[in-house]
């Protein structure tokens, strides 16, 4: 427990040294003032292209337009800047061999790993979470008077899908020494999904509407209950992905 | 919208932008060894790609600290 708690600590130290956090708060910040900046001007952009008849039968732009933009912006920017950032946590330090010190001193090899994916998921958490609230605090300032509905239930499955990511990421790390390749296996994990999305049989378990499903969700679409199936197959894959990445890396030499 | 309504959000988020724009021209200006490219391009890159150039500069640019 000890080691575990002072790898974090050093996770955080080199975190922040490499300025990925920096990056992190500035681009989850941007990300989440942009989304209620771009549901008010955008009838207004549009406007400037359009003829006016056209640009008349806009609707009002809504608390709802806010939230669809921030669930559009996070799960597309914010979930390729999280993989960005942490496609090369393990790798580069099994590039450079700074662990072998540690590892021979009687460090385990699984609480590298599970301290690593710690660390990534709690930034996630963190970050995503004053994203959110920020997003929430315009949108409140903008529309006082409209309510959202189903909320939560869209903010926490966009959440438990960035978690999913890390889990494939860390994975990658142990598998490839490349972080192109890294990328690469996440995109390709991602990109299954898309593909098995084609076939309507496989709505009820495709895990990639925990995050393409956000708008359908704000509109009360879908429920709860029609994603149980879903949230057991996701909380699976990221046990499994972490087992797996423990079992490997114990196999693997290092340097 | 006018722009006075805007403001609460375009203040935050120009100096968020700036910030980070800031930081990376320091950087640059302090670590002359990249792992690729030189000075000028970085400046350039840093300075008018809004928020992707200091990305870019962090992540793939920066050389080791010296």
């Amino acid at each position: 427990m000890n080691s575990f708690i002072a790898l974090l600590k050093k996770e955080t130290m080199e975190f922040s040294r490499t300025y990925k956090f920096l990056i992190i708060i500035t681009v989850f910040l941007i990300l989440s003032l942009l989304s209620p900046l771009t549901a008010k001007f955008m009838p207004e952009i549009m406007a400037q292209f359009l003829p006016k008849e056209v640009a008349d039968s806009f609707p009002e732009p809504s608390a709802l337009d806010s939230w669809g933009q921030f669930f559009k912006n996070f799960s597309q920017i914010g979930l390729f800047v999280i993989a960005l950032l942490f496609a090369g946590t393990l790798i580069h330090e099994r590039i450079e061999g700074t662990l072998i010190i540690l590892l021979t001193k009687g460090l385990r090899r699984s609480t590298v790993v599970l301290a690593k994916t710690a660390f990534a998921m709690l930034i996630w958490t963190i970050m995503y979470w004053l994203a959110f609230s920020v997003t929430y605090f315009y949108t409140w300032y903008y529309w006082k008077d409209e309510h959202v509905e189903h909320l939560s239930l869209a903010v926490g499955n966009l959440w438990l899908f960035g978690l999913l990511l890390i889990a494939v990421i860390l994975l990658g790390n142990i598998l490839f020494k490349s972080i192109y390749a890294n990328l690469l296996w996440t995109a390709l994990f991602v990109g299954v999904w898309f593909i098995l999305s084609i076939f309507p049989k496989a709505t009820d378990y495709n895990i990639l509407r925990l995050a393409s499903d956000g708008n359908n969700v704000l509109h009360g679409l879908i429920k709860t209950n029609e994603y149980m199936s879903i949230y057991s197959i996701t909380i699976g894959l990221i046990v499994f992905m972490l087992l797996l990445a423990v079992l490997v890396f114990n196999k693997k030499p290092l340097a | 919208m006018t722009l006075q309504e805007a403001l609460p959000l375009i203040i935050p988020l120009v100096i968020l932008e700036w910030t980070l724009a800031i930081v990376a021209l320091v950087h640059v200006l302090k670590h002359p060894n990249y792992r690729f490219g030189n000075k000028a391009m970085w400046v350039v890159i840093v300075l008018f790609l809004q928020l992707i150039g200091p990305i870019v500069y962090f992540i793939f640019g920066r050389g080791r600290e010296a």
